[in-house]
C-alpha cells in the first residue's frame, strides 16, 4: 500500500482535477493504495512524511512554494511533476518576459478589478517562475496543460506496480490525421485569422502549429479538432528548448520568415508553456 | 574508441611559437588518446616511411597536429592508406596558418591549441568511414540555342553517342548565319554550307528539339540536370501553303516599300505580318528556314528533361542604334550591315538586288561606318572582332556582282582583319576601289534626297561626305535573356554582360559551374569559324563530362527511428529533394541525391536525424570540450563553414595578420547544418561571443546555408533583446579571402564582449 501525495504550487488545480478525473482507475488505485495529502480532496494541513509518490502540479514562485517542494523532496521516494507549469513553468513562465516588479505593479495597481494600490506582502515573490525541477529532483513529469487521463493512470498503474513507465520520444504530428503533401505556405497566420482546410497539415497552411515541436502521445485533440497544437507538452524529449526547435524548422522551411516573424506575435506561442525552463530564460535569468 | 595522435613539428617550426611538449602531455592526459607520435615533416617523402610503421601500429583514428589541410591532408591520407587505415578517420588540427602564425603569444596560442586538440580528439572519436557509391550522370546533354554553335555541338555529341535536347526559343533553328547569304572570307553562300547540314541536322536519330521554348528553372542533381522548359504557343501557320513550304520571313509595312526587314515570330504574333507570311509567294524557305521540317507536335507548355551536361550557345543580338542621333539610324537610307545583308540575299526581301528603302533605287554612293557601338565606353568597350570583315564583304560583294559602278566608303577607326584570308580579301576591297577612310562619325543627316556625313578624320580634321546610303557596322551585344539563363545555370556574366569562362586562356569553355560550358557568340563576339571551332570543343568537353562516373560518400543523414513522429519537414527543407517519406515508414535518403548539407539534421524539431561526420551531437561535444579549456580571455565561439570558412582562416595566416587568439573555430560543412540549439549551447556553456563564418550568399556551397543562418540570426537576435540576454552573436558572409572584413567583425565582436 503506497502512500500518495497530491498536491498543488502555483497552478490553477486543473491539473488536480485532471488526476481526479480517472474515474473507475482511481478507484482501483485509491482501493490498493493511501491518499495521504490532497488538499483539493482531503483536510490535511502538514506534509505527511514517508510518501511514496508525491504528484505535485504547479510550478514555483515564491519561497513559500520553494520551500513546500523541498520538503516533499525530503519526505517522497518519488516526485511526479504533473502538468505543464510544474514540468515547464507553464503559462505563467510567460511573465518572466517581463520584470517581477513591472509585472506586481500592473497586477495590483494597475489592473482593472484589482485592489488599487496594495501590493501583497505576505509572501515573497521570486523574481520569476520556475518549474518544480529547478529547485529539486525529478524522477518523473507527466506533461501537457492540462494533462492527459489517461497519461497519469498510465505513470500511476505502472509505478505503483513497480513498472518503469515509458514514454513517447515524439511529436504531436506523429499522431496527426491531417494530410502533409510537403508544400508550405510562405505567409505566417494565426488560426483565428482564416478558416483552414481541415484536412490538411495546418502549419503546411501556414498556420502557426507547435506540433513538430511538441511531444506527442496526446493524441492530437486539438489539430483534429481544428485548433494548431499549442505546445503544451513541452518539448520533445531529446530537446531542451521548445521555442528555438521550432525557429530552427521554420527558419530551414521558409527562408522568407525573417521578414514575416514578428516575434512579439509570437514569442508567446513559440514558448506558451516552456519559457520557464528554455535555454534563452536561462541565458536571460544569468545576466540579471 | 581510441585516437593517435601526430604532432608534426614543421621542420621545428611549429614549437617556436607553441609550446609543443606541453601540447603532448596534455594530449596524452586526454580521453580517448592511445598514441603520441611525433614527425618532422608529415607532408614529405623522407619521413614517410617512419610515419607509416608508427602509425599502422596504432588504433584506427587519428588526429593530426599540423598546418593547412590543403597541404598535409593528401599525404596524410596516403600514409593512412599505406598503414591500413581508412582516411576518413584523420582529422587535421590546423595548428600553423591558423594558429601560430596568427597569434603571435606563445602561451594564448598553446592554450588555443588545447582547445582545438580536445575538439578535434572529440571529433575523431565520432567520425565514422562512409560507403562509397558511385553512380553514372545522366547520358544526355542539353544545348541551349539551335544557332551554328548549338548544332555544331548538337551534330558532334550525337555523333558521340550522346542523346541531345535542343532547346530554341525562336521557332525554326539555324540562328543569325542563315539569315546572311554570304560569308567572309571567301563569298560562300551559307546555305549551300549549312543547309544541308541543319536539314540532317533535323532528321538525325538521338536529337530531340524544343523550338518556340525557353528555359524556365534549373535544378542541379548528382546526376546532372534537371531542366524545366516553357514551350509557348505557335501562332504561325506553319502548314506549307501550295507547296511553297512555311515562310518564316516577311517584309512588313508593305505600303511604305521596303523599309523594315523583320522576322515573324510567335512571340510577336502581328497580325499584318502573319498575313505577309502566308501570302509571301517566296517558296525558297523551307531551305532557308526549315520551320516546316520542325516538329511541333510538342504541345505548350511547361515540360522537365534530365540531362548530364549543358551547352549554352545563345548567341547574340546585334547593337541597336535607334535613338543614337550621330549615327542617324531611322533616317529612312540609314540600314545596319545585317540588314545589308538580308538585301543582298537572293531570297531576301528585294531578291538579291540592293535598293534604298525609301525609293527603292540603287545606292551609287554607299558609307559604310564601322565601330557602331563597339569600341567605345559608352556602349560596348570592347571590339566586336567580325564587323570590319563583313563591311569589306558586302562592299566586295556590290563591287563585284552587284552595282560595280557604285562608290563605296567604309569609315573605319582601324581595320581588323587578322584571320586566315581576311588580309587578301582586304586587299581585293581596295583593289576594286573601295575607299578607305579612317573617320570618327560626328553626324549623320538628311542632305536633300541624300545623306550628309560629318566625321573627322586620322588627322583630326573635319570632313564631310554624301550618301546614298549609310549602312552602320553594328556590333555584338548579348542576346536577350542570356543574363536570366546564366543565372539560372549559374553561369558569371563578364562585365560586358557576355558569359563568362573560368579563365579566357586556358579554360574558355567551361564556367564556374560543374557540367555547364559555353560557346559561340554568348561567350562574347567572334564570328563563324572561332564559333563552330569552340562549338566543337564544347561537345568534346560536355561528352567527356558524361563519361565520367560520379563518385559520391554515401553520407547521408540516419533516422533516429525512436524520435521521429514523420513531420516532414526534413522531406521539405531538403534542397536537393533527397528526402522521401513512404506511408507509415520513416523518411529515406537518396545517398544519390543528398548531399549531406545538413538541414533537415539542423531543421528537424524533434532531433530524429543525425549526418555520420558533422552532426548535431558533434557540434555540441567539440564545443563543450573547447569550453571545458576556457580560461580568463574572453572567448568567441567561431561556427565556421569547412569551405570558405576554413580558406578565410588560412588566408588570414598566410597574408601575416594576426587575430584574438580567443576566436576558436568549429567547423561545420555547412552553415545549413547549425541548428541554433547549438548556438545557444556554446552561449550557456560560456562563449562570450558567437560568430558565423559561411559563404556569401548565392554562393553557399549547398544552396540555403548563409540565407538560412541569417534569418536564424534575425531572429535570435531579437529573441535576445526581448530577454535582455547581451551575448553579441555576429554572422559574417565571406569568401575564402575577405580577410580585412573577418579581422573588422572580430574586432566588433571584441568590443561588443567588453561592453556585455
Amino acid at each position: 500500500m503506497a502512500r500518495i501525495l497530491l498536491i498543488g504550487l502555483a497552478g490553477d488545480s486543473g491539473c488536480q482535477v485532471a488526476a481526479l478525473g480517472l474515474h473507475e482507475a482511481l478507484v482501483d488505485i485509491l482501493v490498493a493504495n493511501e491518499l495521504i495529502y490532497a488538499p483539493t480532496l482531503l483536510d490535511t494541513k502538514e506534509i505527511p512524511d514517508d510518501i511514496d509518490v508525491a504528484i505535485v502540479e504547479g510550478g514555483i514562485r515564491n519561497t513559500h512554494e520553494e520551500e513546500i517542494i523541498k520538503e516533499i523532496r525530503e519526505k517522497a521516494k518519488i516526485v511526479i511533476a504533473l502538468g505543464a507549469c510544474a514540468a515547464f513553468g507553464g503559462i505563467p513562465g510567460l511573465a518572466n518576459l517581463r520584470h517581477g516588479k513591472e509585472l506586481m505593479n500592473e497586477i495590483y495597481n494597475n489592473h482593472r478589478g484589482t485592489d488599487r494600490g496594495t501590493i501583497p506582502t505576505h509572501l515573497e515573490s521570486l523574481p520569476e517562475q520556475h518549474p518544480i525541477k529547478h529547485f529539486v529532483k525529478v524522477d518523473y513529469i507527466i506533461p501537457g496543460c492540462p494533462p492527459e487521463v489517461t497519461d497519469i493512470a498510465y505513470t500511476l498503474t505502472s509505478l505503483l506496480s513497480g513498472n518503469e513507465p515509458e514514454y513517447n520520444r515524439t511529436q504531436v504530428c506523429e499522431d496527426c490525421p491531417r494530410e502533409r503533401l510537403g508544400e508550405y505556405e510562405t505567409s505566417l497566420k494565426r488560426i483565428h485569422e482564416e478558416i483552414p482546410d481541415p484536412d490538411r497539415c495546418l502549419l503546411e497552411q501556414g498556420y502557426f502549429c507547435m506540433g513538430p515541436a511538441t511531444m506527442g502521445g496526446c493524441g492530437a485533440p486539438c489539430p483534429q479538432s481544428g485548433n494548431t497544437c499549442e505546445g503544451c507538452r513541452g518539448s520533445c524529449l531529446d530537446v531542451d528548448d521548445q521555442g528555438m526547435a521550432m525557429i530552427d524548422a521554420m527558419t530551414g522551411l521558409l527562408t522568407q520568415l525573417k521578414d514575416e516573424f514578428d516575434l512579439n506575435l509570437y514569442s508567446a506561442m513559440l514558448y506558451r508553456f516552456t519559457y520557464a525552463e528554455s535555454v534563452i530564460s536561462e541565458l536571460a535569468r544569468r545576466k540579471k | 574508441m581510441s585516437v593517435q595522435v601526430v604532432f608534426c613539428t614543421c621542420g621545428g617550426v611549429l614549437a617556436e611559437h607553441l609550446d609543443i611538449e606541453e601540447l603532448k602531455s596534455f594530449a596524452r592526459e586526454t580521453q580517448g588518446v592511445s598514441e603520441i607520435i611525433t614527425t618532422d615533416a608529415a607532408c614529405t617523402k623522407a619521413m614517410r616511411d617512419d610515419l607509416v610503421e608508427a602509425v599502422s601500429q596504432g588504433s584506427e583514428k587519428l588526429v593530426a597536429f599540423a598546418c593547412t589541410r590543403s597541404v598535409c591532408q593528401k599525404p596524410l591520407e596516403a600514409v593512412m592508406e599505406d598503414s591500413g587505415l581508412d582516411p576518413e578517420n584523420l582529422v587535421i588540427v590546423n595548428a600553423k596558418e591558423q594558429l601560430a602564425w596568427v597569434h603571435p603569444d606563445r602561451g594564448e596560442a598553446t592554450l588555443k591549441a588545447k582547445m582545438l586538440l580536445k575538439a578535434s580528439i572529440e571529433k575523431a572519436i565520432s567520425v565514422s568511414p562512409t560507403e562509397t557509391v558511385s553512380f553514372e550522370r545522366t547520358q544526355a546533354a542539353l544545348i541551349v540555342g539551335a544557332g551554328i554553335a548549338g548544332l555544331t555541338a548538337a551534330s558532334q555529341l550525337i555523333d558521340m553517342g550522346v542523346k541531345v535536347h535542343v532547346i530554341e526559343r525562336r521557332p525554326a533553328i539555324g540562328g543569325a548565319m542563315p539569315l546572311i547569304s554570304k560569308t567572309f572570307p571567301e563569298e560562300d553562300c551559307t546555305m549551300c554550307l549549312r543547309g544541308p547540314h541543319m536539314i540532317s541536322m533535323l532528321t538525325k536519330p538521338g536529337i530531340t528539339y524544343h523550338v518556340n521554348s525557353e528555359v524556365k528553372d534549373v535544378e542541379r542533381t548528382p546526376k546532372g540536370f534537371k531542366v524545366t522548359y516553357t514551350k509557348a504557343p505557335l501562332d504561325l501557320d506553319l502548314e506549307p501553303k501550295k507547296g511553297k513550304g512555311s515562310p518564316v520571313e516577311a517584309i512588313t509595312v508593305p505600303s511604305a516599300g521596303p523599309q523594315e526587314y523583320k522576322l515573324i515570330y510567335s512571340s510577336e504574333p502581328d497580325k499584318e505580318a502573319l498575313e505577309a507570311v502566308t501570302e509571301s509567294k517566296c517558296g525558297s524557305c523551307t531551305s532557308l528556314f526549315p520551320a516546316a521540317l520542325m516538329v511541333h507536335e510538342e504541345k505548350p507548355g511547361d515540360k522537365t528533361i534530365e540531362v548530364g551536361s549543358v551547352i549554352l550557345a545563345t548567341g547574340f543580338k546585334d547593337f541597336d542604334p535607334t535613338g543614337i542621333p550621330k549615327w542617324g539610324y531611322g533616317l529612312p537610307d540609314v540600314i545596319t550591315q545585317y540588314q545589308l545583308a538580308r538585301l543582298m540575299d537572293p531570297i531576301g526581301p528585294t531578291g538579291g538586288r540592293v535598293l534604298r528603302p525609301s525609293d527603292a533605287g540603287t545606292p551609287d554612293r554607299i558609307v559604310m561606318i564601322q565601330c557602331v557601338g563597339s569600341r567605345d565606353p559608352e556602349y560596348n568597350r570592347d571590339c566586336s572582332k567580325y564587323c570590319c570583315m563583313a563591311a569589306i564583304k558586302h562592299a566586295t560583294v556590290i563591287k563585284k556582282f552587284k552595282n560595280p559602278g557604285a562608290e563605296i566608303t567604309i569609315l573605319f577607326r582601324d581595320i581588323r582583319a587578322s584571320g586566315y584570308g581576311f588580309e587578301a580579301m582586304y586587299n581585293e576591297a581596295k583593289e576594286l576601289g573601295v575607299n578607305f577612310a579612317h573617320g570618327d562619325i560626328m553626324s549623320v543627316s538628311s542632305h536633300g534626297d541624300a545623306l550628309g556625313i560629318e566625321y573627322t578624320d586620322g588627322m583630326g580634321e573635319p570632313q564631310s561626305l554624301d550618301a546614298d546610303m549609310v549602312v552602320l557596322s553594328t556590333g555584338m551585344e548579348p542576346s536577350e535573356g542570356s543574363t536570366e539563363l546564366a543565372e539560372l545555370f549559374n553561369v558569371e556574366l563578364a562585365d560586358s554582360g557576355f558569359m563568362k569562362e573560368v579563365d579566357e586562356k586556358v579554360a574558355n569553355i567551361t564556367t564556374r559551374a560543374p557540367g555547364v560550358f559555353i560557346a559561340g557568340t554568348c561567350t562574347g563576339p567572334k564570328n563563324i569559324p572561332d564559333s563552330i571551332a569552340q562549338a566543337g570543343a564544347a561537345a568534346y568537353m560536355s561528352g567527356s563530362h558524361l563519361s565520367i562516373d560520379v563518385e559520391k560518400k554515401a553520407n547521408h543523414p540516419v533516422v533516429i527511428e525512436d524520435n521521429c513522429g514523420r513531420c516532414g519537414i526534413c522531406r521539405s527543407v531538403c534542397p536537393y529533394e533527397a528526402i522521401t517519406i513512404p506511408e507509415d515508414e520513416y523518411p529515406q535518403f537518396d545517398a544519390e541525391l543528398c548531399q549531406s548539407c545538413g538541414l533537415c539534421v539542423s531543421s528537424c524539431p524533434t532531433h530524429a536525424l543525425e549526418t555520420p561526420n558533422y552532426g548535431y551531437n558533434l557540434i555540441d561535444a567539440q564545443v563543450e570540450a573547447i569550453l571545458e579549456e576556457k580560461g580568463d580571455q574572453p572567448l568567441i565561439m567561431g561556427f565556421c563553414c569547412d569551405d570558405c570558412g576554413y580558406n578565410l582562416l588560412d588566408t588570414a595566416g598566410f597574408t601575416g595578420k594576426t587575430y584574438t587568439s580567443g576566436f576558436i573555430p568549429v567547423y561545420v560543412n555547412c552553415m545549413s547544418n547549425l541548428s541554433l540549439r547549438n548556438v545557444l549551447n556554446a552561449v550557456r556553456r560560456g562563449a562570450d561571443a558567437v560568430m558565423l563564418v559561411g559563404c556569401v550568399k548565392d554562393r553557399c556551397h549547398f544552396l540555403k546555408g548563409t540565407e538560412r543562418s541569417k534569418g536564424q540570426m534575425q531572429i535570435i537576435e531579437e529573441l535576445f533583446k526581448m530577454t535582455g540576454v547581451k551575448t553579441p552573436i555576429k554572422i559574417l558572409e565571406s569568401s575564402g579571402t575577405m580577410v580585412t572584413q573577418f579581422l573588422e567583425a572580430l574586432g566588433e565582436l571584441e568590443a561588443m564582449v567588453k561592453e556585455a
